[in-house]
């Protein structure tokens, strides 16, 4: 079982706790209606997919119940590190592949 | 209350009691405190009690308050007024079993993936987690004393979970 440190009840806690919540770091267009059908299609259902270092959104659902951020490498199944929505990735986090 | 035990731990069935989960900013905590006469705990996974009352911490701006006195809704309402803030009475919604003994971690571990040794769920920790595949709260009010919430419609799947991890605890 993996063990998953939540940023808020700043603890390791069994996966059980946790579920995935797709890809972190999109940033929302703000106003919908101006972009072109490809983008605003892009940005909902295009995930990045890379095989390596992926940012990824978890909650907390049997815990706190938040939602944060984790670096997880997607080869090994090793996540890195794990951080409050409101802070930055890690410096040394190269974000995933493009 | 009915207790089943065997060996060294035993499962109590409490009676539904007072309780709300609050919501709110740092600012409406502090009232939430102030009306509640008990500091809402501020790190995380912990609680605070004073007599049969108790707030327990459920995540950075969540806080479970136990409390029986009949008129606790309206107190607290009066210390929010003005304030952003959720409050909802959910004394109706869980089962509550006391696991009680030597061995009420032991028996908690059939269904709670968590350390529950006294350094790793010391007195006065308290944390949701799953008991098996239902939500449940879980708190350390004593050293030998567990209380064990799940939602009512979770409760008889608890229960029947009790009995079956009692049934195979070792004898004394």
């Amino acid at each position: 079982m993996l063990l998953i440190r939540c940023p808020y009840c700043e603890t390791e806690r069994p996966e059980l706790e946790f579920r995935y919540g797709g890809e972190a770091l999109l940033e929302r267009p703000k106003d919908p209606a101006l972009v072109s059908d490809d983008a605003w299609t892009a940005y909902l259902w295009t995930c990045k997919n890379p095989k390596g270092p992926h940012a990824e959104r978890w909650r907390h659902v049997h815990g706190c119940g938040r939602f944060f951020n984790a670096a997880r490498n997607t080869v090994s199944d090793l996540i890195v590190s794990t951080w409050r929505v409101d802070d930055s990735p890690p410096a040394n986090f190269d974000g995933g592949g493009a | 209350m009915v207790e089943i035990s065997r060996g060294r731990a035993a499962v109590q069935m409490q009676a539904a009691s007072g309780r709300f989960v609050f919501r709110g900013g740092r600012d409406a905590a502090l009232a939430c405190g102030r009306g509640f006469g008990l500091a809402l705990p501020a790190p995380p996974l912990w609680s605070s009690d004073i007599g049969d009352r108790a707030a327990l911490w459920l995540g950075p701006d969540e806080w479970l308050l136990i409390a029986n006195e009949a008129g606790t809704l309206r107190v607290l309402r009066d210390a929010l007024a003005g304030m952003a803030h959720a409050l909802v009475d959910v004394s109706s919604r869980d089962c509550l079993f006391d696991i009680c003994g030597p061995d009420a971690a032991l028996l908690l571990n059939a269904a709670i993936p968590l350390d529950l040794s006294e350094q790793g769920f010391p007195i006065g920790a308290c944390t949701r987690t799953v008991f098996a595949k239902a939500g449940a709260t879980l708190w350390r009010r004593e050293r030998e004393i567990f209380q064990l919430s799940v939602a009512r419609s979770h409760g008889d799947y608890a229960q029947r979970l009790l009995d079956e991890a009692l049934r195979s605890m070792p004898e004394p």
